[in-house]
């Protein structure tokens, strides 16, 4: 379903739907939506972006714990793991996906990489798991400063 | 027969027994990983720091071949410099926020030249700052082999290719085999340190040059040779290429380790996504040194072959 444009954050460049949270923890850049009972969880449009055009992803992890890697990701620019926001159970990997990892670039908050039966409510409510838009706003004016450092 | 294909048509178990015998006879037991900057790298008991080693393109994204594998896309992600004076400034830059060295490389000329001579002044400047520096030279003539060597210039590298039709459909170029030995053979003269280059698949995923090119790499007697996969890039005419079978990077892998026993044999940067651990485990039975950016898999897989990891954030070919 299309947003409208107030329900869209844009920071420098990116896009953030606010129809789902952004995980800054670990600065793991993954969004999480929620779907019935269960979570979709993905990239988001920073790290889709400045990773460069993804070549591999593979799920790692059944379960996941907060904070801990449930993904392997390799692109131009990066070798690296995907950070889980919440407790929970892996229920379906899309495999559109791992075989065209490329979507995730095309279209991040499309193409979301599990969907998960989360540990509990909870799981939805910490701070680390951003929702508002001046606090997204913040964070990823800092990830920009920071990317530009490097 | 020759003594080369003599070996290639050994069957690959074999291959890679007799090269894991020469690794274990020739060098401690340990995988080295090399992570430079120019990828974030992150596994388990590692992570790379950004800025530590980074490529330097002196000609932007231009680049006069346009190679059916690439097609400048390389290029994309390495710092841009226009002028020696901004090569400075990048070292200056670098060097302060602790680098510890640069690779510097470009688009090619027409003649497959990178074109380095305008920036020879500035990298001996990085090198007074106590950067290391290398080079991507392609095609290079005496006289700029000697130059290089009088800028401080560490070690260059070089694609080495051995197949005609793959300089020409390929590189677009218009050379034969003969001109990579003949560049390998200035370096040399010029007191460089070498550090060739095979493209296994580079013809279309095909196998054409590369036993050519260990044989031309062989005779030059080099300190490293970096062993590298085709990986088909978005956007280039190679988009759709199936790369080359895992085992045939092995097999060759193994006959550049047999035939250079006791030189630094290593896999390098590019690899393709499918089969990447595949390529990276068979590789270290084939006695491989180094491997930059593994993937945890192969990580795990040389470290239940007895192999100690040792880490680096330098160009695999100064490990």
């Amino acid at each position: 379903m299309e947003l409208k444009a107030e329900q869209v954050l844009k920071v420098g460049e990116y896009e953030f739907p606010l129809d789902r949270l952004y995980y800054r923890g670990r600065n793991a850049h993954i969004w999480v939506k929620r779907e019935g009972d269960t979570l979709l969880l993905g990239i988001d449009a920073f790290l889709a972006e400045s990773a460069g055009y993804l070549n591999y992803l593979s799920v790692t992890a059944e379960r996941l714990e907060r904070g801990e890697a449930f993904a392997n990701i390799e692109s131009a620019k990066f070798v690296s793991k995907l950070y889980s926001p919440v407790a929970g159970r892996v229920v379906e990997v899309n495999r559109e996906v791992m075989e065209n990892p490329r979507l995730v670039n095309q279209s991040p908050y499309e193409a979301w990489i599990v969907r998960v039966k989360p540990s509990s409510e909870a799981e939805l409510s910490h701070e680390e798991l951003l929702s508002e838009s001046e606090e997204i706003k913040a964070w990823i004016e800092q990830e920009i400063a920071r990317l530009e450092e490097e | 027969m020759r003594a080369i294909e003599k070996l290639r048509d050994k069957p690959l178990e074999e291959l890679l027994r007799t090269a894991w015998e020469l690794r274990k006879k020739n060098f401690e037991d340990v995988l080295y990983v090399s992570a430079p900057s120019a990828k974030r790298y992150e596994v388990a008991n590692f992570r790379n720091s950004p800025g530590s080693f980074v490529n330097v393109s002196v000609t932007g994204k231009a680049c006069e071949l346009r190679c059916e594998h690439c097609r400048g896309k390389l290029l994309e992600s390495m710092h841009h410099v226009a002028s020696g004076e901004e090569l400075v400034a990048l070292g200056r830059r670098l060097a302060e926020r602790g680098a510890r060295g640069v690779l510097i490389s470009g688009g090619a000329t027409r003649d497959g030249r990178v074109p380095l001579r305008d920036f020879l002044p500035a990298m001996r400047k990085l090198r007074e700052m106590g950067l290391r520096v290398i080079v991507h030279s392609g095609l290079v003539s005496e006289e700029d082999a000697l130059a290089l060597r009088r800028a401080g210039v560490e070690q260059v590298l070089l694609d080495v290719i051995g197949d005609e039709a793959t300089i020409r459909e390929v590189y677009h170029l218009d050379r034969a085999p003969a001109d990579y030995a003949r560049a390998l053979e200035n370096l040399r003269r010029a007191g460089l340190s070498i550090a060739p280059h095979i493209v296994a698949g580079l013809y279309r995923g095909e196998f054409r040059g590369e036993y050519e090119a260990l044989r031309i790499i062989t005779r030059a007697e080099p300190e490293v040779i970096v062993v590298v996969v085709l990986s088909p890039l978005y956007g280039t005419p190679f988009e759709g290429v199936e790369p080359p079978p895992a085992e045939e990077v092995a097999r060759l892998v193994a006959v550049a380790r047999i035939l250079n026993p006791s030189a630094k044999l290593n896999l390098g940067c590019a690899k393709p996504a499918g089969s990447k651990a595949e390529i990276e485990a068979l590789a270290i039975d084939a006695g491989v040194n180094t491997i930059a950016y593994p993937t945890e898999e192969a990580l795990e897989y040389a470290e239940k072959r007895g192999l100690e990891l040792r880490f680096s954030e330098l160009c695999c070919t100064l490990v």
